[in-house]
This record gives C-alpha cells, structure tokens and sequence, in this order.
C-alpha cells in the first residue's frame, strides 16, 4: 500500500514536471533594429533553446523554472546573457551589438604598415620581406619599397619622412636593437644585420606610434621572430658571395634554430667591375642561434646573434690630394630574451631583456677611431582586456647605455671619453570603441635621462573611423623625444632631448584584392643639435638651437592578383623638408632627403615553369648638395635616381632551388651629387668629386639545398 | 520503507539518467539532421548547445567545430570565414579540455588551420603548413591508425603538391593504405567519428588512383 502511494507520487512528480513547459519568446535584433538571424538562443546548462527565425523571433520550450540564465549568442556580436525567472522569458527584445573584436572593426593603429600573419593590418605579406627583387634579402631594403621611406642607395639605412637615419629606431620583438646596420665605408650600404628567416612578420611606423615606444623621432621598425619553426631540417646556401649553413632542431615544447654565415667579397671582384680600391673587400663571419620554449602559460624566446667583419678601401682625400687607406674592423653581439604570457583570459604580460655590444674601429692612415656600445634594454608590460569594447595596455621599462670613443694618432691617444646614462620610462595606453566603426587610442609616456636630468611626458591620440565595409579613416597627434647622439652628449651635458611633434590623416581603402592607403602628415621639431666646425673631425658651441619641418603625402597601392599570378604593390612618397641643425648656416633639406620617391615591386608566378619572377623599380628625384661656390646653402640638386633590379627563382625540385638577382639591369649611370674639399685651393677654388655608386649593378647567384625528412618541403620562403 | 525509498531513489536516478541519456541522443541525431540539411547555422548551434550542457562531453564540441570549419571552406566572406574559424577554434580548445591527448580533435584542429590557409594562402600557407603538419602528425602518434588523421595528412601534401603542379599519382600508395582503417570504426560513443571515407575515395579519383 506504502509502496504503492510512493509510486504514484512518484510518477505523478514527473508527469507534474513534464507538464510544467515554459515558453521562452522574444526576437533578437541589432541595435537599429535590423532582425539577426541564426543566433544561439538558449538556457545554459540545459538543452532548451533554439536559434532565431527570418525575422529575428525565437520561441522554444522548456521544462525548467525558477531564474536561470538565458544565453543569447551570434557570430561577430557580442554575447548577451540575461537571468531571469523562466516564466518571465517572453516577448523579450534583445539587441546585440557588433562585437569590436571582430576583424571588421575600425582598426586603430592606422599609420604601421605591417607584414605578417595578421590579415587584418598586413600590407606585406610573410613572403615579400625576403622575395623583393633588390632587396637581396635584406629586410630593412624590402621596408624601403614602403611609402614614408626615402631611399638612398649608398647608405641603405632606413630614412622615415625627413629625418635622418638614427630617427628610427629598430626593436625585435619589441626589445631594442641598438647597432642594427652593417658598418661600411666608401659609400657602400649598409644591410640590416638580422636574417629575414628569423622573422615571422615585421612592423613599421612612420608615424604616430603608441605609447610603448619611445626615443624615436620618426619612426619604428619591430621585427617578430617566428614563434613556432617548421620542421627539423638544415640548410646549405651557396652564393657567389659566401655560403651559409643552418641547422633547426624542432622537439615538441622547444626548438633550436643555429646558422651561420661566412661572406667574402674577395671572389665577386675579381669578376666585377667597381669603382671602389679595395685594399680588404669585405669579409665576414656572422652566427644566430635562437631557442623557443613554450610553458603551459607562454612562450619563451632566446636570441643570439654576432658577428665581425673588416672591410678596407683606397679613397682620395679631396684636401690633401693623396690616397689614404681606410680600414674598418666590426664586433656585433646582440641577444635578447623575451617571455609572453597569458594571465588569464582577459590579462597578458610580455617581458623581455635585451643587451648589445658593438666596437668599430675605423683606420685612417696612422689616425685611429674607436667607437664602442654598450646597451641594456629590460621592458615588462601588461595588456587587460576589460571588455570587448576597452582594453588597457601598460608597462615600464629601462634603457642603459654607454658609449666609447678613442681617437688616437700614431698610438698616440689624443681624445678618450665615454658617456652612460640611464633612460626609465613608464607608459600607458587605453583602446576604447565607442562602437565598432568608431574608436580611439588615448596614451601617455613618461621618460627620464639620468645625463640631461631631463623629464618629458609625451602625450599620444589616434583616432578611427570605419565609414564603410572596407574604408577606414584615422588622425593621430603625438610628441616624441630622443637624446642626441652620443658625440654630442661627451662634449656637453647641458643639453637637452630633440622633440618632434606628429600630426597625420589616413585613409585605408581594403578589399581582397586591393588595398589603398594615403597619408598626410606634418611633423615639426624643434630643440635640434647645432654646432660649430672649429677644425675638420672637431665641433663646438653644441646647443639645442635647430629646428624644421617635414610635410608630405604618402600613397600606397597594392594589387594582387588582380592579373592571375602578378602581384604587386606601387609606392610613392611626396615630401617637404626643411631644417636648421647640425652646422647649417640657414634652413635647408639635409642631403639625405629627396622629395618624390616612387617604388613598383612586381612579383609574377609561373606555375609551368615553377619559377618566380621579380621586377622592382625605384625612383627618387634630385639629392641635395652644397655647392661652396656658390652662395645660397644646399641649392645644387643631383640627377634623379632610377634603378630597376630584377630577381629569377627557379625551383629545381622541391629541395632545391637556383636564385639569380641583378639591379639597376639597364646600367643606368647614377650620380649622388658632388662632394668638395674642406676648404678652398691655391686657385680659391674647391676640389670637386662626382659621387657615383661604388658598383653600377650588382649581380647574386645562390642555390639553396634543404635536407629534412619531409621532402615536400623548400627553401622558397626564404628566396 | 527505506528499502522503499532506495528504491524509488534508484528508479528516479535512472529516470533522469535514461531522459538525459536519450536527450543527448536525440540532440545529436537533430543535430547532425541539421547539418545534412545544410542548415549549418542551427546544427552548429544545436551543437553548442549541447556541449555546454555535456561539458564532460568532448563529441558535441568537436562537432560544434567540425560544422563551422567544413562550412568555412565554402563560404566566399573573409570577415565570415574568419570569424567561424575563430569560433571554431574555440570549440577545439573546449574539446581539448574534455578529452585531452585525443587523435581526432588534434587532427580536426590541422584541418581548422588549413581552413586558414585556404582562405588567403598567400598569408596563412607559410605561417601555418608546418603547424598543420605537425598537427596531423601528432594526431597519428595519439593514435596511428585514425584513418582521419592520415587522410587530412595526405590531403594537405596534395594540396602542396598540386600547387606546385607536381604528379599526383604518388600518393595513390599512401591513400590506398588509409582506405581499410575506415572500415573498423572505433567502438564506444554512438557519434564518434567514422566518417570520411567518401572524401578519400573523391580524392582517389582526382589523383588518378585505380
């Protein structure tokens, strides 16, 4: 009997319970009103639920009561839940809103150009670093095809918008780099010294940066190392310039990349013309080794590089009239850890130490110049997502450097001096969107120089505003700051940091197909180095009394595949320049800058011939000169420069592949202007050189052998 | 009477056990209906859905993602395409969690990437091949005879290879081998993968394969 009433209560509880079906209705819509169709409507923890109709309505049952939480959800929008009393849930009206994490949202950094793996930005993809034809796989040469970049071919350092090549300041992986170019003499460029197979995707800004990176007057390269390597394999690259070898070793946490390089010059002359006397061509060792760990929170990334070089030529002094042997000696080390990690879902922190030393010494006949680096580099900063619509970033970080000259004669020491300081900075940025088109980036940087006592606070703003599917436009304002250079620092610290001031508008045009940007800035600066020459290789009176202006346009266009298998992108850089440091007598454009600068770099794929062709041509108008016989300052402007180089990767088979690269294939005659002596001749007249570039083309073979386990794969990533 | 009430316990246990069980059941079969109909919208919902109630559960997740990858490879939009590739990602990392070390999610994650690289080659294909492979591999170690995992290997290497405008008759061999794995499913939950088979015998055809 007891049983018996157990059992009909028992089915009648659940006959109860299955009987008790709630409604659960509403419609789910955009904040204009617009139905969204498809999202996920459900009651969490339970099967209950049901995605939305044409119209946007939803109605499902369910055998739940009491609160519980319904949760309302669609791709691209941001995830809703409401809790509430199930027999509430009905004829509800629930807006979603676009979520700003989505990769149609307003991009705020609008003014970097990056290559990488990050479509959403990229205007360089992973490849282009290393497959522009001229770039000869020089990574900061490929940057030059960017637009903001003034090229110029006997220096090869990079030169954003005016200023000059200490302006821009180079990180990899956001640690500093402190001697990132090559030293040479004679008027042959320099390269960047980093393999581009190390770097999974670069970032470059000629323009306002965030907050993050300081001592930088015109621009930042960061260049990211690749997080993951592909496979263990080695790699053996014989060139008629040297060879190299590597070797990567890939467990399942870590991985170990080496390689290594000897380059000699010696070989390539003896076949080539050139207008430089050698006495050493260049020769040099350089290595790499990087080590990868991934912890359960992060990764974990070792780099070290090094390298020495000497190179030593003939050239003619213009004042005494006789040949002097010129000798340069060059030590590299640069290493750098870094550790990423997530602290939680919404926190992440990056750390990173990096130190550099570098010694050049430089032989004049019997005068000796030594310089010498010494850099420490230690940043830690934090990024908080609050929610999709803000995120905080902020950080610290401290830069020491010393730096050394020793200028002797005949071992005869006659100037020594060296000068270290401390720079500790502190700075903040916040990414707020008001929505997903509208958006802003407000930052601030405080740094202090333990030499000048100096203090500044650089304020930073960028501003974004996504007016269609595929077109963007952005303004940024911003201060920087950046010491002098460290000659001036030894001879007087009563000096001051140099200041420019950004000002820039963008617009970002996007499809699959093409991508347009145009820019315009102004950049002003003031409180520039000014001294002056008392004797040749000797300066005085060093104040911050210069000041100028940069303004320009910049355009970029990139087409791809727009003709099948032809990729291509076209830059063009308008600028006005105009300053008085140094020892300029009134205000000028430094010789550095020219004012139109017009690169084409096509790349054409032939799948029959399995082989890529790459044709690259750059153009930059007159350089300006002085000319000391006449009377205005930096009038004289040089014939304009055109170079067309073109580049041929053929794929033997998978493992192996032939690169042949040639520039400037019509041998057009460059000219870079005149230089003149020092000071006038017997007849009142200077002496007078034409500067022409050391080699008038310049031609590379390589072929590159892979030797891994997986035969499919190839160095052609790396051409 | 507490025998009794044991017993009704024990009777109300396996009640709910078997409604849920059945629920589970029923959900998963609408679900893959769903998907058949090419409603892949509601059937990745439906999945979703399920999984967040089977948190334990890495088969609703798993499925959740395979329906937004598979559909990735049709769907023109990048902005679409990237976001279900994102969300699908998701998915993989939640099934991870329910069941880790496991052969099929590892490799569906390889076919996730490659849903990337399909989308912009020219960006994803340098950055992620290596992954993909890595994946595919690893999923094979887990369990070297996931007929699935050899197949998206193999797949990918063709995939290679045409570019390349290479024969592709060479992997007849290798595609031939996978073939019989697909036979013996693996014995346990009623929806765990065994499909496959049909793709493998499409790609033999457009190899050239006898």
């Amino acid at each position: 009997m007891k049983l018996k009433t157990y059992i009909s209560l028992f089915f009648l509880l659940v006959s109860v319970s299955h009987n008790a079906q709630n409604l659960v209705s509403g419609i789910v819509t955009e904040k204009s009103g617009e139905p969204i169709i498809g999202a996920n409507v459900f009651i969490e923890g339970s099967y209950d639920g049901t995605t939305s109709e044409l119209d946007g309505s939803f109605s499902f049952e369910t055998s739940l009561s009491g609160d519980q939480v319904l949760s309302i959800s669609f791709l691209g929008y941001e995830a809703k839940k409401r809790t509430l009393p199930v027999e509430e849930m009905q004829n509800l009206i629930i807006k979603l809103r676009p979520s700003a994490a989505t990769l149609d949202a307003v991009e705020i950094t609008s003014s970097t150009f990056k290559a990488g793996d990050n479509s959403k930005v990229a205007v360089l993809k992973p490849l282009d670093m290393v497959t522009t034809a001229g770039s000869m796989g020089d990574v900061v040469a490929a940057i030059q095809s960017l637009p903001g970049t003034q090229s110029n071919a006997d220096d090869g350092r990079l030169f954003v918008r005016g200023g000059d090549a200490r302006e821009t300041r180079i990180f990899i992986d956001g640690m500093r780099v402190f001697s990132p170019y090559t030293r040479t003499i004679g008027g042959t460029p320099s390269r960047g010294r980093y393999s581009p197979f190390l770097f999974k995707g670069v970032s470059f800004s000629t323009g306002g940066y965030d907050a993050e990176f300081g001592q930088a007057l015109s621009g930042i390269l960061d260049m990211n190392t690749i997080d993951e390597p592909k496979q263990t394999e080695s790699n053996l690259s014989l060139m008629t310039v040297g060879l190299g070898v590597s070797h990567t070793h890939k467990g399942d946490d870590s991985s170990v990349s080496f390689s290594g390089s000897y380059i000699d010059l010696t070989p390539y002359y003896l076949l080539a013309p050139t207008r430089l006397n050698f006495n050493t061509p260049f020769r040099g060792f350089s290595g790499e080794l990087v080590h990868r760990h991934k912890t359960s929170k992060g990764l974990i990334k070792n780099y070290i590089a090094g390298d020495w070089g000497i190179v030593g030529v003939f050239q003619n002094n213009l004042d005494s009239g006789l040949r002097e042997d010129v000798d340069v000696d060059n030590k590299n080390i640069y290493t750098n850890s870094t550790y990423n990690m997530i602290l939680s879902d919404k926190t992440s922190l990056k750390m990173g130490i990096s130190l550099g030393y570098n010694k050049d010494v430089v032989e004049v006949d019997d005068f000796r110049l030594q310089t010498s680096l010494k850099g420490m580099h230690i940043k830690g900063a934090f990024k908080r997502i609050i929610s999709d619509f803000i995120s905080l970033s902020y950080g610290a970080e401290v830069t020491w450097q010393e730096d050394g000259v020793n200028k002797s004669s005949t071992g005869v020491t006659f100037y020594n001096g060296t000068v270290s300081r401390y720079i500790p900075a502190a700075f903040t940025s916040l990414d707020y969107f008001f929505s997903k088109d509208l958006a802003f980036q407000l930052g601030a940087r405080y740094e202090y120089n333990s030499l000048l006592e100096t203090n500044e606070i650089n304020p930073r703003l960028t501003l974004a505003y996504k007016m269609g599917k595929n077109d963007q436009i952005s303004g940024a304002i911003g201060i920087y700051n950046q010491e002098l250079g460290p000659e001036s620092l030894q001879t007087n610290n009563t000096l001051i940091n140099e200041k420019s001031t950004h000002y820039l508008i963008n617009y970002n045009y996007k499809t699959d197909k093409n991508i347009i940007r145009l820019e315009g800035y102004y950049k002003s600066y003031k409180d520039l180095l000014t001294y002056q020459n008392i004797e040749q290789r000797s300066i005085g009176n060093s104040a911050n009394g210069g000041d100028g202006a940069a303004y320009g346009i910049d355009v970029f266009w990139r087409a791809n595949n727009l003709i099948k298998y032809v990729d291509m992108w076209v830059s063009y850089s308008w600028l006005h320049n105009e300053r008085k440091y140094l020892d300029y007598p009134d205000y000028a454009t430094p010789n550095f800058s020219t004012s139109h600068n017009l690169s084409v770099v096509t790349k054409k794929w032939f799948p029959k011939l399995n082989s890529q062709l790459g044709v690259t041509y750059t153009l930059a108008s007159g350089r300006p000169y002085d000319n000391p016989h006449t009377p205005s300052f930096m009038s004289e402007r040089s014939k304009p420069f055109h170079n067309l180089s073109m580049s041929w990767a053929y794929l033997i088979t998978q493992q192996k592949i032939l690169f042949v690269s040639v520039s400037n294939v019509p041998r057009i005659k460059n000219e870079f202007g005149y230089r003149y002596s020092s000071a006038p001749n017997a007849d009142g007249m200077y002496n007078s050189e034409l500067i022409r570039p050391n080699d008038d083309q310049f031609f590379f073979v390589g072929f590159f052998i892979t030797m891994s386990k997986d035969k499919t794969k190839n160095q052609l990533d790396q051409l | 009477m507490k025998n009794y009430i044991s017993l009704l316990s024990l009777i109300i246990l396996s009640n709910i056990a078997l409604s849920q069980g059945t629920a589970y059941e029923q959900g998963m079969k609408k679900a893959f209906s769903l998907w058949g109909e090419n409603k892949t919208t509601e059937a990745s919902a439906l999945f979703e859905r399920i999984a967040l109630a089977e948190k334990e559960n890495w088969l609703p997740y798993y499925y959740a993602a395979n329906v937004l990858i598979a559909s990735s490879f049709t769907t023109e939009d990048k902005v679409k395409t990237n976001e279900m590739l994102k969300k699908a990602e998701e998915h993989i990392a939640a099934a991870h969690v329910a069941s880790p070390d496991n052969s099929e999610i590892t490799t569906l994650e390889g076919v996730l990437y490659t849903g990337y690289v399909a989308m912009e080659p020219e960006v994803y294909a340098m950055q992620y091949s290596n992954k993909i492979m890595g994946l595919h591999e690893k999923a094979l170690k887990l369990n070297p005879d996931n007929p699935r995992a050899r197949f998206n290997k193999i797949e990918y290497e063709i995939g290679t290879a045409r570019f390349f405008g290479q024969d592709l008759s060479t992997f007849c061999d290798a595609l031939k081998e996978t073939k019989p794995l697909f036979e013996n499913p693996e014995k346990g939950d009623a929806f765990f993968p065994s499909y496959g088979v049909e793709r493998l015998d499409a790609t033999m055809t457009q190899c050239g394969c006898e």
